[in-house]
């Protein structure tokens, strides 16, 4: 009996290698955006230098940066529309 | 002065393209000289950081450091040092790489492993073999087998290793006057003189040519070389922009109408000292203007052509027998051996008269000790070959080699969007990179993908325009050349080093490639 003989097992076979092709690209997929996180973050290493530089000193410079960024954000939210609804009274 | 501009093609070619003489230069895009700068702020801020944490003994001092005594004039400049300790040392990996084979188109290159971030280093007993991209072998002759190392071995058996003397005393062989007259042949001057050391042939003998009372004009981006020989001789030294014709004749004019700086007597003589193939940026010397410059002026002319003599003009003559100007007009050929003719050593060659004064009062003439057997023969050898001597047409068929290969490699390189320096026909190819973090990503890559290249930064170049520098050599085949573009397309795309706004930014599977293998194989 060959493999052509049995048609349940072509069926089978067929539905294996389609779940397992979906299974793939969704692998890839995840594997693409990793791989493009790790990119992102490689360049962010280069531009800054942070490349060249030993782990505490990368960790002390994404901390400071995070902390500025991170303030800088939190008081955009606080108070900007504050500001803006002033300006706009004060203007109009 | 216009009939030799760039982009004019030249009718001594049956390639009729519009990159015969296309020098480019583009310039540094706004975003990559911020982003530089920025990073060098970092670095420098962190270096303060630990310099300081040195200074109070939280961490240890691992260079030699001033001791500092009162009164005293400190011993070493101080940013010199601190790029030393906190940039240079940070990627110290990747400069000075040790090699475990002869450096021909291939080599392999010693592994290196480091605990205590560069500051030791130790061996891991790996070699890593990869393609040569960094050595100036440009005509391939650098190889430990072949006519010429046969012959260069063969001549130890005959004069052994070395004469033991300098060219004055006992040093002056046989084999030199050989040299000479071959030299002297290849150039078509009337007389050559050899020296054994190329950075000594320059440094060296133009004091002899001139001293106080002159006036040397040389180019901004002139090789140490020149500068300490000019510098060595006590002229007075003015520096023009690079390649820049105008900047240059408002100097001659501005020297002959005024004069000496404080006396105001005229100039005794005027020697402009320009190099072939600039190693850095890749661009070639417009020779036909600065002769015509010189003869309106009547100065002097000195020519260096470390990089061209060999690789660059159809019959690798140099610049002078690319640009197709008369030798006669020159009055100084300068060159060294160690680029093309994969030996070591430098000459001087020119008319008869200067020549015999040059062998009669040079400091290296007189000091140095004269060339040895095996370099010489090696050069014979290589020099025999390339002007067909040997009854083969080796010789051309690895200038016309060369020429493909450095064809081949810069078109691809420019259209997938790297800014490349310098001249279309210079087998010297710079890639910018400008980021300081990047020339050790670079290299560390190429590295991984059996490609070893040489990356510059500071103080060999301007401290924001590093760059990888390839060297192509007749030695690459195709393969090899593909490999290397593949490599650095990938890397590239890592590292981002696309800048180019003219061209395109382009993976290599988009280039047409049907279109760069037809050129290479006419």
């Amino acid at each position: 009996m060959t493999l052509n003989d049995h048609p349940t097992f072509l069926r089978h076979k067929l539905s294996y290698t389609y779940k397992n092709c979906h299974w793939k690209t969704m692998l890839s997929y995840i594997r693409r955006f990793f791989k493009f996180i790790h990119w992102l973050y490689l360049q962010y290493l280069l531009n800054t230098a942070l490349y060249m530089l030993e782990p505490w000193e990368r960790l002390l410079f994404s901390t400071l940066l995070f902390a500025i960024l991170s303030t800088a954000l939190y008081s955009a939210l606080v108070f900007l529309p504050h500001h803006v609804r002033s300006m706009i009274q004060f203007y109009s | 002065m216009s009939n030799y501009q760039t982009n004019k093609p030249r009718d001594d070619n049956n390639r009729t393209s519009d990159h015969r003489n296309h020098e480019e230069f583009e310039e540094t895009p706004t975003w990559a000289a911020v982003v530089t700068v920025l990073g060098y702020a970092i670095l420098s801020a962190l270096g303060w950081l630990r310099d300081f944490l040195r200074h109070i003994g939280l961490e240890e001092k691992r260079t030699a450091h001033d001791p500092n005594p009162k009164d005293f004039v400190p011993l070493y400049q101080s940013y010199e040092c601190f790029y030393t300790r906190n940039l240079y040392t940070r990627i110290r990996d990747v400069f000075n790489q040790p090699i475990a084979s002869v450096a021909g188109a291939k080599v392999h290159v010693m592994e290196r492993v480091s605990d205590d971030y560069n500051w030791t280093f130790k061996f891991s007993g790996k070699k890593i073999p990869s393609i040569n991209l960094g050595s100036y072998n440009y005509l391939g002759f650098a190889e430990n087998q072949g006519p010429c190392s046969e012959q260069a071995i063969k001549s130890i058996e005959t004069y052994a290793v070395t004469t033991c003397s300098t060219r004055h005393e006992l040093g002056h062989q046989r084999y030199m006057k050989e040299l000479e007259s071959l030299m002297a042949e290849y150039l078509n001057v009337e007389d050559c003189m050899a020296f054994g050391m190329g950075f000594a042939t320059n440094a060296l003998n133009i004091p002899t040519l001139a001293g106080k009372g002159d006036l040397i004009l040389s180019d901004k981006l002139n090789h140490v070389s020149l500068i300490l020989g000019a510098r060595l001789s006590g002229a007075t030294i003015r520096t023009f922009n690079h390649n820049d014709m105008k900047d240059l004749e408002a100097h001659l004019r501005k020297a002959i109408i005024s004069g000496q700086p404080r006396t105001c007597r005229p100039w005794k003589k005027i020697l402009i000292i320009v190099e072939g193939v600039y190693s850095m940026e890749g661009s070639l010397c417009k020779l036909p203007e600065i002769i015509e410059l010189k003869k309106k002026y009547k100065a002097y002319l000195y020519v260096d052509e470390a990089h061209s003599i060999g690789a660059i003009g159809s019959r690798g003559r140099g610049v002078v027998d690319y640009w197709k100007v008369d030798p006669n007009d020159i009055e100084i050929h300068m060159g060294t051996f160690t680029k093309s003719f994969g030996s070591a050593g430098g000459y001087i060659a020119g008319k008869k008269n200067i020549i015999d004064y040059i062998r009669v009062s040079s400091h290296s003439a007189c000091y140095s000790s004269s060339m040895s057997a095996p370099i010489v023969h090696q050069i014979i050898s290589a020099l025999s070959i390339i002007m067909g001597r040997d009854g083969t047409n080796d010789g051309q068929k690895r200038i016309q080699q060369l020429a493909c290969n450095v064809r081949y490699f810069r078109r691809q390189l420019v259209d997938m969007g790297f800014i490349v320096y310098g001249n279309d026909n210079s087998p010297v190819v710079p890639v910018m990179i400008f980021m300081p973090a990047k020339i050790a990503a670079v290299n560390r890559e190429m590295l991984k993908r059996g490609c070893a290249v040489v990356t510059v930064g500071f103080p060999a170049t301007l401290l924001t325009e590093s760059r990888v520098r390839f060297c192509i050599s007749a030695g690459h085949t195709k393969e090899m050349l593909n490999h290397a573009l593949k490599a650095m397309d990938e890397v590239g795309h890592l590292v981002s080093l696309r800048y180019s706004k003219k061209n395109p930014h382009r993976r290599w599977i988009e280039l047409d490639h049907a279109d760069y293998d037809k050129e290479y194989t006419s």
